[in-house]
C-alpha cells in the first residue's frame, strides 16, 4: 500500500508557504496527524489541504486556486495553480528552490496566461524578473509512466476576479427609492463598525474563543453586503464565517484585518460615490 | 385578536428592512420581528395567513418555530429564507412550501408571497 508522510510533507508546505511570504498563522494550532496516512486516505489528506488554502485565501495574495496531488511509483508530485499578486511571483522566484523538494510544478498566472514552473527538474529556469515569466516553462516535465498512482484534486470556492467593492444597482433593484436606499446603506455601515468593533474585542479577549458568535458576525455582514451591494466586504466576511465554521483560531485575525480593509474602502467609495451623485461635477 | 397577512422573522436588518419596503408597497399587511422566540410569541397573538421565517437566527432558528407553529396549525403556509442554498432541501424536507434562496434580488420572492395571498 502507497504510504505518504504527511507530518513531514506538511510542515515542508507550511514552511516553504511561509517564506513565499504567505502568514501561515495555524503554525501554532495545526498539528499535523501524528502516524502515515495511505493514499486510501484522500478525505483526510483532502481536509488537511483545505486548511491550507483556506489561509490562501485570506492572505489576499492568491484570489483562487487549484492544487492537484499525483502519486505515482512512490513519488509524490504536487502542483499548485493559483493567480498570484504581482509582489507574489517576485518572491516566489527566490523561493523555488525550496519548494523543489516537494517533486512537483507550481504554475501562476500573469496577465492571462497560465505559467507553470518544473520545480523537479534539475534544468534552472531564466526567471528574469524584469522581463518577466518565460512561456518556455508553460509545461510541466513530464511524470513517469503511471503505476500505483493516484490522482486528487482540490479546487477551492474563491474569490471572483473583478468582484465590486460597491455595486449600487444591487440596491437600486431591490429598492427604487434613493432616500431609503440611502439610509439603509448608512445603517449598514455603522452596524459594520460597531459589528467589526465587537470581532475585535472578541479576538483580543483572553477568554476562550466564541466561535459561534464570530460566525454569526461574520454571517451578518455577508448578508447584508450581498443586500447592499458591498460584494467585496460580503466575500471577506464569507470567508470569516468558513474560517470560524471550521474552528481554524489561527486565521481569524487575518481575516478580520481584511474585513476592516474592505469595510474602509467601501466606505470611501461609497462616499464618494454619493458625494459626486449630490454634487454632479459643472 | 392581532389580524395580519404576513408574521416576518429576519434578524438581518438589511434583508428585514428590504423585505419590509416590499411589502409596503404591495400594502401587505405585516409584523416583523427579529428573533425565532420573538416570532412564536407574536404568532400565538394573532392570525396570519403565511409566515415567512429566516433559517439562521439566535436562540431559535426558522426550523425550531415552524416546528412548534406546524403543531398548532398545521395547514398555515410556512416560507424559509436561507442564504445557504445546500440547505433547501431539508427545509423543504421539513415542511416548508416554499424557501428563498438569499439575498433576495428581484421580485420573484414577491410573487410567490402574493400567490399565497390571493
Amino acid at each position: 500500500m502507497s504510504i505518504i508522510r504527511l507530518p513531514e510533507l506538511i510542515d515542508q508546505i507550511l514552511h516553504d508557504l511561509s517564506s513565499l511570504g504567505f502568514p501561515i498563522l495555524i503554525r501554532n494550532q495545526y498539528e499535523p496527524p501524528a502516524e502515515q496516512c495511505t493514499l486510501q486516505d484522500p478525505d483526510r489528506i483532502s481536509k488537511i489541504l483545505t486548511v491550507f488554502f483556506m489561509q490562501l485565501e485570506s492572505s489576499r495574495k492568491v484570489s483562487s486556486y487549484r492544487l492537484e496531488w499525483d502519486y505515482r511509483e512512490g513519488v509524490l508530485s504536487a502542483t499548485l495553480l493559483g493567480k498570484f499578486s504581482p509582489e507574489m511571483e517576485n518572491s516566489f522566484i527566490h523561493t523555488r528552490t525550496s519548494l523543489q523538494c516537494l517533486g512537483g510544478t507550481l504554475s501562476f498566472e500573469k496577465e492571462g496566461v497560465l505559467f507553470t514552473l518544473p520545480l523537479a527538474s534539475s534544468q534552472k529556469p531564466s526567471m528574469d524578473p524584469s522581463k518577466g515569466p518565460s512561456r518556455e516553462f508553460s509545461e510541466a516535465p513530464p511524470l513517469p509512466p503511471a503505476n500505483d498512482s493516484a490522482t486528487y484534486r482540490l479546487e477551492g470556492s474563491h474569490l471572483e476576479k473583478g468582484k465590486s467593492v460597491f455595486d449600487p444597482e444591487v440596491l437600486q433593484k431591490a429598492c427604487p427609492d434613493e432616500e431609503f436606499s440611502r439610509q439603509l446603506m448608512e445603517e449598514f455601515l455603522s452596524h459594520c463598525r460597531n459589528h467589526l468593533q465587537e470581532l475585535e474585542h472578541l479576538l483580543t479577549d483572553e477568554h476562550p474563543l466564541d466561535l459561534v458568535k464570530i460566525h454569526r458576525i461574520a454571517h451578518s455582514i455577508k448578508g447584508g453586503g450581498l443586500n447592499v451591494g458591498a460584494l467585496r466586504l460580503a466575500e471577506a466576511a464569507r470567508s470569516m464565517e468558513q474560517q470560524a465554521k471550521a474552528g481554524m483560531l489561527g486565521s481569524l485575525e487575518n481575516a478580520l484585518s481584511r474585513l476592516k480593509d474592505e469595510e474602509s474602502l467601501l466606505e470611501s467609495i461609497y462616499r464618494e460615490q454619493y458625494e459626486r451623485k449630490a454634487n454632479p461635477p459643472g | 385578536m392581532n389580524e395580519k397577512q404576513i408574521l416576518l422573522a429576519e434578524d438581518e436588518f438589511t434583508a428585514r428592512k428590504l423585505l419590509e419596503f416590499q411589502l409596503k408597497r404591495l400594502r401587505i399587511t405585516f409584523d416583523a420581528v427579529e428573533t425565532g422566540t420573538d416570532a412564536l410569541e407574536r404568532f400565538r397573538q394573532g392570525t396570519y395567513k403565511l409566515v415567512l421565517l429566516d433559517e439562521y437566527m439566535p436562540g431559535l432558528n426558522g426550523s425550531e418555530v415552524a416546528r412548534e407553529i406546524r403543531r398548532i396549525n398545521p395547514s398555515l403556509p410556512l416560507l424559509a429564507m436561507t442564504s445557504d442554498p445546500e440547505a433547501v432541501q431539508r427545509l423543504q424536507e421539513t415542511g416548508f412550501r416554499e424557501v428563498f434562496v438569499k439575498p433576495l434580488h428581484g421580485d420573484a420572492h414577491l410573487a410567490i408571497i402574493l400567490g399565497y395571498l390571493a
